[in-house]
């Protein structure tokens, strides 16, 4: 599996193709440096560097990629990795070379703790921030070198990204930090579908002019997955109580106001189905539906996404006001 | 008509984890994180199985399981699929009439496409 990292490493920063890595989990600062890199098994990690990552990317058989930000409190191998390896597997499932899932890591840790857990995971999302948008120039000097070049044909594969919980916080800084750093307060089109799930970010983010409409300009759709009893974003509200902000959540209620975010934003209530597909918290809802006999049938949310990733558009009941509910 | 049985034999978790959700439409798959215990279920089961291996495993590595069920004159398919190799296994794995042998960075089509072609042999 190919991903790409922020945690510091054991190590030398410089680039080394093919070296092997390892990251010190406990230290959850966020480093300035990204690693490009190729998991071959368990904490075995080789360094594959930008450009051979993104030119495999561009020759693997798949039709689209789908990067995925993970949340706070996750560690790479108990909890990231085969989180993206579910994932990946019911795109098999469903759809042979249709999707190649990226993880996106950064570096949370797992202290005792939740409310200082949650604080200082918050702390190193926003880190973050430079070292993704410095992924993100990479990309687009590689584009961009290839076009000029014209030695090869341009890479058609469509990129999609899904963000869970705090990594929805990941997101939204990097895209503003690119912006205003690198792309004089634009972003471009860059991705056919952004996924936002049980956003911890506040619920008027996606308004037009606030830091998230970064994310409405970088996507052709962006659905808002939310659950009202997510019992994970309610630390997130006691945490940031701290700063005296008693803020709504999107992952609660999904967009504060439809009329003020752009409309290319969809709010999908998972009221319904997030704590029967993870019980008791209602957090992790987008991968299985875990009732009944067959363990693992693919749930009502990843069904969802499947089908925005394969059209391009996102169904809904109401189109006018862009809202649905998964039931 | 049933659905042929798939034995995994891979000590990564994450690779399971992906692997038997992707296939589990078209076979029924049993997961299993070491070779001894692999090995345990083979004699145990009543339904025989096709063998997916990994090669690089702790404990008994997947060139030692395929040694020791070709001893037992158990010429149960086997499919290695493996992360890592080298000239050395992969000409091992041969000599012991191992039916398949792919990296794992081969598509789901191709792997399910195989594992067919290596039951209907059978």
């Amino acid at each position: 599996m190919l991903f790409i990292t922020n945690r510091a490493i054991n190590g030398g920063i410089g680039l080394e193709v093919g070296r092997k890595i390892s990251f010190d989990m406990s230290n959850n600062l966020s480093s300035q440096s990204v690693y490009f890199c190729r998991r071959n098994g368990k904490d075995d990690y080789a360094e594959v560097g930008s450009l051979n990552f993104m030119a495999e990317l561009k020759k693997s058989n798949v039709e689209q990629i789908l990067i995925y930000i993970h949340g706070f409190s996750n560690l790479p191998e108990p909890d990231i990795f085969p989180r993206a390896a579910a994932l990946q597997g019911l795109f098999d499932k469903k759809q042979a070379n249709l999707v190649l899932v990226v993880p996106l890591i950064w570096p949370c840790d797992d202290d005792p703790g939740i409310i200082k857990d949650y604080w200082d995971d918050q702390k190193s999302a926003d880190a973050s921030a430079f070292a993704f948008a410095r992924v993100l120039e990479k990309f687009m000097a590689w584009r961009t070198k290839a076009e000029v070049d014209d030695k090869e044909a341009p890479c058609l594969k469509r990129i999609n990204i899904l963000a869970h919980s705090m990594g929805n916080r990941v997101l939204r800084q990097t895209l503003e930090a690119w912006a205003s750093y690198d792309r004089g307060g634009e972003v471009p089109l860059l991705f056919r579908n952004t996924f936002l799930v049980a956003a911890d970010i506040v619920n008027e983010s996606l308004e037009r002019g606030k830091t998230g409409d970064y994310i409405c300009q970088s996507s052709r759709n962006v659905s808002v997955y939310f659950a009202s009893d997510d019992l994970a974003l309610r630390s997130s509200k006691v945490s940031n109580l701290k700063n005296k902000v008693a803020s709504r959540r999107l992952g609660h209620t999904g967009p504060e106001n439809m009329e003020l975010v752009p409309n290319n934003v969809y709010a999908v209530d998972c009221d319904d189905i997030n704590t029967k597909y993870d019980y008791p918290k209602g957090h992790s809802y987008f991968l299985y539906d875990e009732r009944g006999e067959k363990k693992k049938k693919t749930g009502l949310v990843f069904e969802h996404i499947l089908d925005s990733i394969k059209s391009g558009r996102v169904s809904v009941d109401d189109p006018l006001r862009r809202v649905h509910v998964l039931k | 008509m049933d659905k042929p049985a798939v034995l995994i034999i891979d000590d990564d978790p994450v690779y399971l984890e992906s692997i038997s959700l992707a296939l589990d439409d078209h076979f029924l798959v049993q997961t299993v994180s070491n070779a001894l215990d692999a090995h345990k279920i083979m004699n145990s089961a009543d339904t025989s199985f096709l063998i997916l291996l990994d090669l690089q495993m702790p404990g008994m590595t997947g060139v030692e399981f395929i040694e020791r069920v070709r001893r037992e004159n158990n010429n149960v398919p086997i499919l290695v699929v493996t992360g890592k190799s080298n000239h050395a296994w992969a000409r091992r794995c041969a000599e012991l009439g191992v039916q398949g042998y792919m990296d794992k960075l081969v598509g789901i089509e191709e792997l399910i496409s195989e594992m067919k072609k290596l039951l209907i042999r059978r």
